[in-house]
């Protein structure tokens, strides 16, 4: 990782920690974890894991981000229960002003204003025949309501 | 943490002033870093859509995709528009950033908390007695301009003893009020780039459908390797033209030599999908041709770090 490397280094210096994120040491710099709680949603007590794989071409390309466990994976119409998100942000919509952290709250965000407590509509059918990478799927974003 | 706990103390960031008698200044160190690469702005450019980034980070972002990285408006590359003040500004900053942080780190020891009682010498200022001295003469007469030094004195003065000593005094010329040819051989004009960028224009972006054999035919004429495959060759030849468009945009540009090497290091850190092997080999090949080169750079750069120590003593 050429010019990501020393990018991801001063974002980790920059996460502030706080009570609802927290940043998990990881021995491994193209791969880093974020714990996230959501306050005042009754729909989410527990605490829930991103998972960033950052890709040499990061901040210019979006890098990798889905829930992982062993956490549960939060119930969400835009979340699949594989962990991908279905967050414009996170594709077409990437800019390399975001960072680990601005990607975090703007989940953490999707969850804390969210009512509905269900899996997106074709969960099932999508976990099946998804890829393993989020960014190879092909993303409607359709429902700028939630 | 441990892994790379070395490396991040040596990462700069807004929170290092956190710790210092000044917190405040965390506000100014982040507004003066790119949103792209976190860093201090270099080389900043203004986009149609007035945010400012790194001239190479935002090079490098629409090349994937014309939009502003702040508020996604249609940005195009030839709309930049170089910030030179704003350069100066942050390599002022970036440069004097370690002795501000360490002057106003905490105290570890209690400053030496001078008694009130000390016998402290009341404030006399040479200057300012001086200079009320001048002042009231300039309320009684007039004060004229020496022809030969061009200090402004009473006309009696310069009449009676003045004149004849600066005559005489004429062969080493007295200290002269810095004129404004002084001051501006000392530093370039403010906001203005060396004469040796106006002769160069930016090279205009690559043609995707460029044959190879046209490729290779460019790279060469940039003195860059035409090793490794088309997709190597093409990510290499893309890198070059944004360094070298974002080093016009610089108010310090440097030689395109040291931009080659730039390129080259910046090759070796990035995987440009070559095995090691391979770059093991161009590395050395490229160090052995360009061997005197190097050497050459490296001549002049201590020449330039000697020049510039010599120029801060006298300052």
């Amino acid at each position: 990782m050429g010019f990501g490397s020393n990018r991801i280094l001063k974002e980790l210096k920059q996460f502030q920690a706080s009570d609802s994120l927290q940043l998990i040491p990881s021995d491994d710099i193209s791969v880093q974890y974020v714990d996230m709680k959501v306050g005042n949603n009754p729909l989410y007590p527990e605490t829930y894991r991103l998972r960033f794989i950052i890709e040499d071409d990061y901040p210019f390309a979006p890098p990798q981000v889905q829930f992982v466990g062993p956490n549960k994976i939060p119930i969400h119409p835009h979340i699949y229960s594989n962990g991908h998100i279905c967050l414009n942000i996170l594709y077409d919509g990437w800019s390399p002003a975001n960072s680990l952290r601005t990607v975090s709250l703007s989940v953490q965000s999707m969850l804390s204003g969210n009512t509905d407590g269900s899996r997106p509509e074709g969960d099932h059918q999508y976990c099946k025949s998804a890829p393993k990478n989020p960014l190879h799927s092909k993303w409607v974003f359709d429902d700028d309501s939630i | 943490m441990a892994s790379f706990g070395d490396p991040l103390d040596s990462i700069t960031d807004p929170s290092d002033w956190a710790q210092t008698e000044y917190p405040n200044f965390s506000k100014l160190d982040s507004l003066l870093r790119c949103h792209i690469c976190k860093d201090f702005l270099k080389a900043p450019v203004l986009t149609s859509c007035d945010h400012i980034f790194c001239s190479v980070c935002i090079r490098r972002s629409l090349d994937l995709k014309n939009k502003c990285p702040l508020c996604s408006e249609e940005t195009f590359e030839s709309n930049l528009r170089k910030v030179l003040l704003l350069d100066e500004i942050s390599t002022w900053f970036l440069r004097n950033r370690p002795d501000l942080l360490d002057k106003h780190k905490p105290n570890s020891q209690p400053a030496p908390v001078v008694a009130p009682t000390a016998p402290v010498e009341p404030e006399k200022p040479k200057e300012p007695i001086r200079y009320e001295s001048r002042k009231k003469r300039t309320a009684d007469e007039a004060l004229v301009e020496c022809p030969v030094c061009s200090t402004f004195m009473s006309a009696d003065e310069l009449q009676t003893s003045h004149i004849d000593t600066c005559l005489s005094k004429k062969a080493k010329p007295a200290p002269t009020r810095p004129t404004i040819s002084n001051f501006f051989k000392k530093e370039r004009t403010p906001q203005t780039q060396p004469d040796f960028v106006k002769k160069k224009s930016k090279i205009s972006n690559l043609d995707p459908t460029i044959s190879t054999s046209k490729l290779k035919e460019k790279l060469n004429h940039w003195n860059l390797p035409t090793t490794g495959t088309r997709h190597q060759m093409n990510t290499r030849m893309k890198e070059f033209i944004n360094m070298y468009n974002a080093n016009l945009d610089s108010v310090n540009p440097v030689d395109d030599r040291v931009l080659t090497n730039r390129l080259l290091k910046w090759e070796g850190t990035y995987s440009l999908e070559a095995t090691s092997k391979d770059d093991d080999q161009e590395g050395s090949q490229w160090r052995k041709k360009y061997k005197s080169e190097y050497e050459d750079l490296i001549k002049q750069a201590k020449a330039n770090m000697k020049r510039i120590t010599t120029n801060k003593d006298t300052e």
